[in-house]
C-alpha cells in the first residue's frame, strides 16, 4: 500500500516538478526509509517520469537519481535521523543533482525551483512520514 | 550490499547509460513509445482537465451570448407590441461580461454585491448589471481590480420603467419594497403585467425585466396609485452576474 502511495505522489508531484522539485524530496525519503532495492527502481522510475515529461536527454535524470541513489545508500546508516541533519544531506544531494544535471547537458535550474524545493523539504519529508509511517520523524 | 542490488544497479545504469547515448532520433522514437505508457495517468488527468476548461470557457461565452440575445428578443417584442414607442435595438452594440460575485453586504441592507472585476476590465461606473436579461442594478464604484454594485434592492434605487402591455411610464423605486412610482389614477395597469426597463435613462439599455406587477393599492394621494413590483430575480441567490459595458 505505500508502495502505491510512492507511485501516486510521484505522478503528482510531476507537473508541478519544474517550479518545485518535490520528485527529488520524495527519492531521497525512498532512500532514507526503504528497502535498497526498492529505492533504486523507483529513483530509476523517478528519473524516467522527468526524462518524459521534461523531454532534454533522454535517460540523464535516470542515471543522475541512480547514482546519487546509491551514494546516498552507502552513506544513510552513517548519520543521525534528526531535522537538522536531514534537511543538510538533502541540501547536498539536490544540489549535487542539479550540478550533475547542468555538467552533462548545460540545464540549469531556476534558483526559486531550488530555494523553494529546499524550503519545502523538510515539511515534505514530516508529511511523507506522518502519511507512510504514522509518525512525523522516524528514528 | 547485496550482489541483487548491484546486479539491479548494473543493468538499469546501463540501460540508462544507453539512452543517453542514442542518437536523438532513437531517443524521441523510444520517448514516444515509453511515455504513451509511463505517462499515460497524467496525460489523461491533463487532458480531462483542459477539457473542461475549455468546456466553461465555451458554457461562459454561450451564456454572454444568451443574455445578448434575450436582451435583443426582448426589444424585438416590445417593437412589435408597442408601435407607438421610439425603438432602437440597443443591444446590437452591446457588450457583456460575466463577473463572479465575490462578496455580498453581510446585512443586506444595503443590497451591494462584490465583483471580481474593475477597472482593468474595462468597466465603468454605473454599467448595468443584469443576469438573463433580469435587472440586478448598477456599479457603485470601483478599484483596480474589483466592483461593488448597487442592486435593486438598495433603499432609494431608482430606474425609468414602462409596463410592457399597457405601454405606462414611470419610476421603479425601492422603497422597502420595490414600487413603480408615478402611476396615475386613471392610468391602465394590471396585477401581473410585467415591467421593464424603459431605455430613457443614459444608464440601462431599455427592455430589461425589472420584475412584475403583483399589487395595486388606492391611498389618500389625489393622482397616483401605489404599484408594487415583485423583481424578477433574488438577489441572494446570484453567484454570478453580468456586466454590460
Amino acid at each position: 500500500m505505500r508502495f502505491l502511495v510512492y507511485f501516486v505522489l510521484a505522478y503528482l508531484f510531476l507537473p508541478i516538478n519544474s517550479s518545485i522539485d518535490f520528485i527529488t524530496t520524495l527519492v531521497y525519503f525512498i532512500i532514507l526509509n526503504e528497502d535498497e532495492k526498492f529505492s533504486i527502481v523507483f529513483a530509476f522510475f523517478a528519473g524516467l517520469l522527468i526524462d518524459l515529461y521534461y523531454p532534454a536527454l533522454l535517460g540523464l535524470n535516470m542515471m543522475i537519481f541512480l547514482i546519487l541513489s546509491q551514494a546516498l545508500i552507502f552513506l544513510k546508516k552513517y548519520f543521525v535521523r534528526e531535522p537538522f541533519t536531514l534537511i543538510f544531506v538533502f541540501i547536498v544531494f539536490y544540489l549535487l543533482r542539479v550540478f550533475l544535471v547542468f555538467a552533462i547537458n548545460g540545464l540549469t535550474f531556476h534558483i526559486t525551483t531550488i530555494i523553494l524545493t529546499i524550503i519545502l523539504s523538510l515539511p515534505l519529508i514530516y508529511l511523507l512520514n506522518k502519511i507512510c509511517f504514522r509518525v512525523w520523524m522516524k528514528s | 550490499m547485496g550482489r541483487i542490488q548491484i546486479i539491479l544497479f548494473v543493468i538499469l545504469f546501463t540501460i540508462s547509460l544507453i539512452f543517453i547515448v542514442l542518437n536523438q532520433n532513437a531517443d524521441l522514437y523510444i520517448s514516444a513509445h515509453i511515455s504513451e505508457i509511463v505517462l499515460f495517468p497524467v496525460r489523461s488527468i491533463s487532458n480531462y482537465f483542459q477539457y473542461l476548461y475549455i468546456s466553461q470557457k465555451k458554457i461562459d461565452a454561450l451564456e454572454v451570448e444568451i443574455s445578448k440575445l434575450q436582451i435583443e428578443n426582448q426589444n424585438l417584442k416590445n417593437h412589435l407590441e408597442l408601435s407607438g414607442l421610439p425603438d432602437t435595438i440597443t443591444t446590437t452594440n452591446l457588450r457583456l461580461i460575466k463577473v463572479n460575485i465575490i462578496g455580498r453586504d453581510p446585512t443586506n441592507f444595503n443590497g451591494y454585491l462584490y465583483i471580481d472585476k474593475g477597472k482593468n476590465d474595462g468597466l465603468n461606473i454605473n454599467n448595468p448589471v443584469i443576469i438573463q436579461n433580469k435587472l440586478v442594478g448598477r456599479i457603485k464604484t470601483l478599484s483596480e481590480k474589483t466592483g461593488i454594485v448597487e442592486t435593486f434592492e438598495n433603499i432609494g434605487f431608482a430606474i425609468s420603467a414602462v409596463a410592457s402591455k399597457t405601454n405606462i411610464y414611470g419610476i421603479a423605486k425601492q422603497n422597502g419594497q420595490l414600487m413603480l412610482e408615478y402611476i396615475k389614477l386613471d392610468d391602465e395597469i394590471n396585477i401581473g403585467d410585467s415591467v421593464f426597463t424603459s431605455g430613457l435613462s443614459e444608464i440601462f439599455p431599455k427592455g430589461v425585466l425589472i420584475g412584475t406587477v403583483s399589487e395595486i393599492r388606492y391611498k389618500d394621494d389625489l393622482y397616483f396609485k401605489e404599484v408594487v413590483i415583485t423583481p424578477a430575480i433574488k438577489i441572494n441567490k446570484l453567484n454570478y452576474v453580468y456586466i454590460a459595458y
